[in-house]
């Protein structure tokens, strides 16, 4: 009973609440809600949400280095619009975060191998699909670095094995991108398939032993049971790649060089973000890049609550 | 000069008006520190990026003079490093005394951050006539000195002699002018081209590359107040077309190939003959594949002879309780006892002339002499402004965009200082 | 398979239960008899796409493990050493030399577990809030706090700084955690779980006559194993690798987090790569060994809370 219903499709995915609350009833909660959450708003408050009513306050000024918060007014909204550089930087935010999505089919993929009754050596493959999430993130983009580059690289030397000329992965405009989404998906499999491999666990086997006695292949099994089932995880795993897409940073910051002609093409929002206020001493600007991203990245969040509330409905 | 204004905004965290104390512009406003009192007891931050000086064995030799203050350490990356420095000069909590270098030098200078030393150079305790002009110039804002100098960089050109001896070339020699070089590299590249191996390793690199080149075309990157970007001047467009020319007819290696192979990884394996190398790549090259085989030599002349100066400094932070202690420091470290131990690790050139034999003697098999005597001799500062990493960003972005063929010299270096003036311009208003 | 399709959330079917119960009782005695995984055919090809797949997720760490033994000559040597000539495990021992290894490891230890701990009690209790209590404006609130997570961290450093230096935290333990263990993140992790609980489990529990209290604490929070067990993982990671917060917030070396020691070894010019990659080959073990160990635990709380019928 219980199994059926906690897999049951997003109608609770995106919704606040179970239908019932809609219902006048007293309240049995009295306070206990706040208890449990002001700890966590309390905190929020202060070191995220307090920060952000800053940042939106500083996007409006000219604040340098040291001090001297000066009100300007829109000129920097207005100069970002101009530059150019923010149209690029959001597109290629975007090319990155569609990647990441694109790991998803993968992960669930895996997963649903993972969790294969009777699997042999399956802790040691989730070991292994887990690996590259332990490790430094620093470490990963230099150890990616090396693997694409275009002289001693191995995936080139691999490549030459076929008699494919090299390939310059990280100095080549929209390849340093893929390149790029690759180690983002490389590294976020593992996370994907833990939350996948939660939510498998709750869809009950009488179903896949049910498909497979109406004589369902593993891949009929896959898109008609594992799916759907899976959706409230897809949809979390989704939502969380969308946001940690557009936040792309850290990769871009350690394998795209000074020396790299693709370096002024190839930004991010947020490493557009750190230029402006770290580099170029311009934290206002830097601020409203920061706001900007925001808005964008809760619009599109509000969009997938959006589809996902009317597939629930439907 | 700076408009300051009180920071609104950080009632919650109980600081006010973080930032800037004292009025007026640069030059001497920020206070007289008194390094006199060797007994004097402080314990102070220094913070440094990871480096190869023994700051360990310049703190022993510092408190030999003081007695009584406790220098602490504390490294980051150096990719990091003025990031943190940023956050916590937004919290007033700079350390104590931090190592500092030309682009970041004037946006501390001019916003009175960090202590002036003309007081420690009237009572004697430091003489600029010690270090090379070029950092005298580069240290000081508005008629005074901000820093003391901790070490320079020259560039000399690194060849590898069995390279050479394979594609049957004549070695680099100190008469060298551009062509000699342009010559020499397209006949090793075509003799060597099965193997991959490059006559010149070329890159994107300013202070280690084309920055010399400008210079010894007798252009110039910004005019002398800095007020104006001077990448169209003939000189500079003529170096960057000769780097080009290198690039377009495979002397040197693509642009993309630099991007994430750097000149100096493709002259350590080998795959380069020549490169333009820093007096601060020794190390690297020792340890390398090719470490017995290379040797230096002077730069190629262009028009005249020429070459980039930069080093790093040590600072002290005006703000600090401890900005006496952390000035004495700083002076010690660039006092002949200290600069003697900074020499000693072989990593940069130590910037109290008579001191660099320590560097030159640390690896006898490398004709090391070039560097400071080059410096010496012809020495051009590191271009700066008041806010250099603004603009550095746009040379990094279209210069190895001209030295690819994406944009044309012409084109490019006028875009170049279009955008430069535009953020010099800027920088004026502040 | 019909049934479950267009079955709603709230709408018990107790006469399936049995059936179920039945069912999941013979699919066990399959598993026993050993049928359960289906024709061995069909896991060949899961065999063979995972051990592909698998190892192109290990193979940069085996190019690691094979830098970190190398010279530093050969590990930009072109064409690449598959193979060093020697191989130099003195490149571990260097790693001791230049990094307070062990002090920053307990440092690293400690804020891992305090911020694991912090995150898991005040996310899985405000995530239920969120989830399956009334109180005003929940949903707004909600809206609002999930926004903090879509500005990027870098944004944050300096405003938190200010904070955490007026707390006078700085180069402090606390300093580096108190700012994580509040984490919109974890939050909205354990509301999505908490809001696919079906909701007659919590009238139940009050026909029982427990308070909020006690429905949270003996009945949801033991059901929510799998969630809190990949918010701990997710936040370990988190925490273990984190850089650039450490790095702006502790000075003394013995107060800096093993993270922070490794990317402390990038000097300006030179990179050791081999030492690096000791070193955070060194980092990265423990964590690695812990998820082997704790695998077998997560999976059986994944395990136990799927076939709770």
């Amino acid at each position: 009973m219980t199994q059926a219903d906690t897999a049951a499709p997003a109608a609770g995915g995106a919704d606040l609440g179970p239908a019932r609350d809609r219902r006048r009833v007293p309240n049995p909660d009295g306070a206990w809600p706040w208890l449990f959450v002001l700890p966590t708003l309390i905190g929020l408050a202060i070191f995220y949400f307090w920060p952000v009513v800053q940042t939106a306050y500083y996007s409006f000024t000219e604040w340098g280095v040291f001090g001297g918060a000066e009100f300007v007014g829109l000129e920097n909204w207005i100069s970002l619009l101009e530059s150019g550089q923010v149209p690029r930087a959001l597109v290629n935010t975007l090319v990155y975060t569609a990647m990441l999505l694109l790991g998803i089919p993968i992960s669930i993929y895996i997963a649903s191998l993972l969790n294969r009754p009777g699997l042999r050596f399956a802790a040691f493959y989730r070991v292994l699909y887990f690996a590259p999430f332990v490790s430094m993130p620093a470490a990963i983009a230099l150890v990616w670095g090396m693997i694409f580059n275009s002289q001693y690289g191995i995936l080139n030397q691999f490549l030459g094995v076929f008699g494919i000329p090299p390939v310059f992965w990280t100095s080549t405009e929209w390849v340093a991108l893929i390149a790029i989404g690759i180690v983002g998906i490389w590294s976020s499999l593992g996370f994907n398939i833990i939350i996948l491999g939660a939510g498998l666990r709750s869809i009950p086997a009488e179903m896949y032993e049910a498909a497979r006695i109406d004589g369902a292949s593993n891949w009929r099994q896959l898109i008609s049971i594992t799916v759907p089932l899976l959706s409230p995880s897809i949809f979390f795993l989704t939502v969380l790649s969308v946001i940690h897409g557009m936040e792309l940073f850290d990769l871009i910051f350690i394998m795209i060089g000074e020396s790299n002609p693709i370096k002024g093409d190839t930004q991010s929002m947020v490493s557009l973000f750190y230029r402006e206020a770290f580099i170029s001493n311009d934290k206002g600007t830097g601020a409203a890049i920061a706001i900007l991203l925001m808005l964008i990245i809760g619009a599109l969040t509000a969009a997938q609550f959006a589809v996902q509330r009317r597939r629930a409905r439907s | 000069m700076r408009r300051r204004t009180v920071l609104a905004g950080l009632a919650l965290s109980g600081l006010t008006a973080a930032g800037c104390s004292s009025g007026g512009s640069g030059g001497g406003g920020g206070g007289d520190v008194d390094i006199s009192d060797t007994e004097m007891e402080a314990s102070i931050e220094f913070a440094a990026w990871e480096s190869d000086f023994d700051w360990d064995a310049v703190i022993a030799g510092f408190n030999e003079k003081y007695p009584n203050i406790t220098v602490q350490i504390t490294k980051s990356p150096f990719k990091d490093f003025f990031t943190r420095l940023q956050t916590q000069a937004s919290g007033d909590n700079l350390p104590d005394a931090f190592m500092m270098n030309g682009p970041n030098f004037q946006l501390y200078a001019s916003n009175d951050i960090i202590v002036p030393f003309d007081k420690a150079v009237e009572d004697g305790d430091l003489d600029f006539s010690n270090y090379p002009e070029a950092m005298e110039q580069l240290y000081t804002y508005e008629g005074t000195p901000y820093a003391v100098p901790t070490s320079y960089d020259s560039i000399g050109l690194w060849y590898n002699e069995d390279l050479f001896e394979k594609a049957g070339v004549e070695v680099p020699t100190e008469d060298w002018t551009w062509e000699d070089l342009h010559q020499a590299s397209k006949e090793i590249s075509e003799a060597l081209k099965d193997e991959g191996v490059y006559g010149f390793a070329g890159g994107a690199y300013n202070q280690e590359l084309f920055y010399n080149l400008i210079f010894q075309a007798g252009g110039a990157v910004l005019n002398e107040d800095a007020t104006e970007a001077q990448y169209s001047s003939p000189g500079s467009r003529e170096a960057l077309q000769f780097l080009r020319d290198m690039v377009e007819d495979g002397s040197s290696p693509s642009i993309q190939t630099t991007a994430d192979t750097s000149p100096d990884e493709l002259f350590k394996s080998g795959k380069a003959a020549m490169v333009y190398g820093g007096s601060f790549r020794v190390q690297g090259y020792v340890d390398s594949a090719v470490g017995e085989s290379i040797q230096v030599v002077r730069l190629p002349i262009g028009k005249e002879r020429g070459v980039v100066l930069h080093g790093g400094a040590v600072v002290a932070s005006a703000a600090s309780e401890n900005a006496a202690a952390a000035a004495a420091f700083a002076v010690y470290h660039g006092s002949e006892e200290g600069q003697q131990i900074i020499g000693e690790s072989g990593a940069s050139i130590p910037a109290f002339q008579g001191t660099e034999q320590a560097y030159i003697d640390a690896h006898p098999e490398y004709d090391l002499t070039i560097f400071p005597e080059s410096a010496e001799e012809y020495g051009f500062p590191y271009p700066v402004s008041a806010n250099t990493q603004a603009w550095l960003e746009v040379e990094s972005d279209m210069v190895p965009k001209i030295l690819a063929g994406d944009l044309s010299v012409e084109e490019g270096t006028t875009q170049l200082d279009e955008k430069i003036n535009a953020l010099l311009a800027e920088e004026a208003e502040q | 398979m019909t049934e479950a399709r267009t079955r709603r959330s709230g709408a018990p079917d107790d006469a399936g239960a049995a059936d179920g119960a039945r069912r999941a009782r013979e699919l066990r005695r399959a598993k026993r008899r050993g049928a359960g995984g289906g024709p061995s055919t069909s896991n060949a090809w899961a065999h063979v796409v995972l051990s592909i797949g698998g190892f192109i997720m290990v193979f940069p760490f085996l190019w690691q493990v094979v830098m970190s033994l190398s010279s530093t000559a050969e590990v930009t040597s072109v064409p690449p050493t598959f193979w060093p000539e020697e191989l130099r495990f003195d490149n571990y021992v260097e790693v001791f030399r230049q990094v307070p290894f062990l002090d920053q490891f307990w440092v690293s230890v400690r804020v891992t577990v305090l911020t694991v701990v912090g995150q898991v009690v005040l996310c899985s209790m405000a995530g239920y809030a969120f989830a399956r209590m009334r109180f005003a404006a929940s949903a707004t609130i909600f809206a609002v706090m999930l926004s903090i997570l879509m500005i990027p961290n870098q944004a944050y450093l300096i405003p938190q700084y200010q904070i955490v230096q007026g707390l006078g935290w700085l180069d402090t333990v606390p300093g580096i955690v108190i700012p994580t263990i509040f984490s919109a993140f974890g939050t909205f992790l354990m509301r999505q779980f908490f809001v696919n609980l079906p909701g007659e489990l919590e009238e139940a529990a009050r026909l029982d006559g427990a308070n909020s209290f006690q429905i949270f604490w003996r009945v949801m929070l033991p059901l929510a194993r799998p969630s809190i067990s990949a918010l701990a993982i997710v936040t370990t990671l988190a925490a273990w690798n984190n850089l650039l917060w450490p790095l702006v917030v502790t000075s003394r070396e013995e107060h800096r987090t093993l993270s922070v020691g490794i990317a402390s070894l990038n000097g300006q010019y030179v990179i050791d790569y081999p030492v690096m990659m000791a070193a955070s080959l060194m980092a990265m073990a423990p964590i690695l060994i812990l998820f082997i160990v704790m695998q077998r635990r997560v999976i059986e709380g994944l395990a136990h809370s799927g076939l709770k019928g």
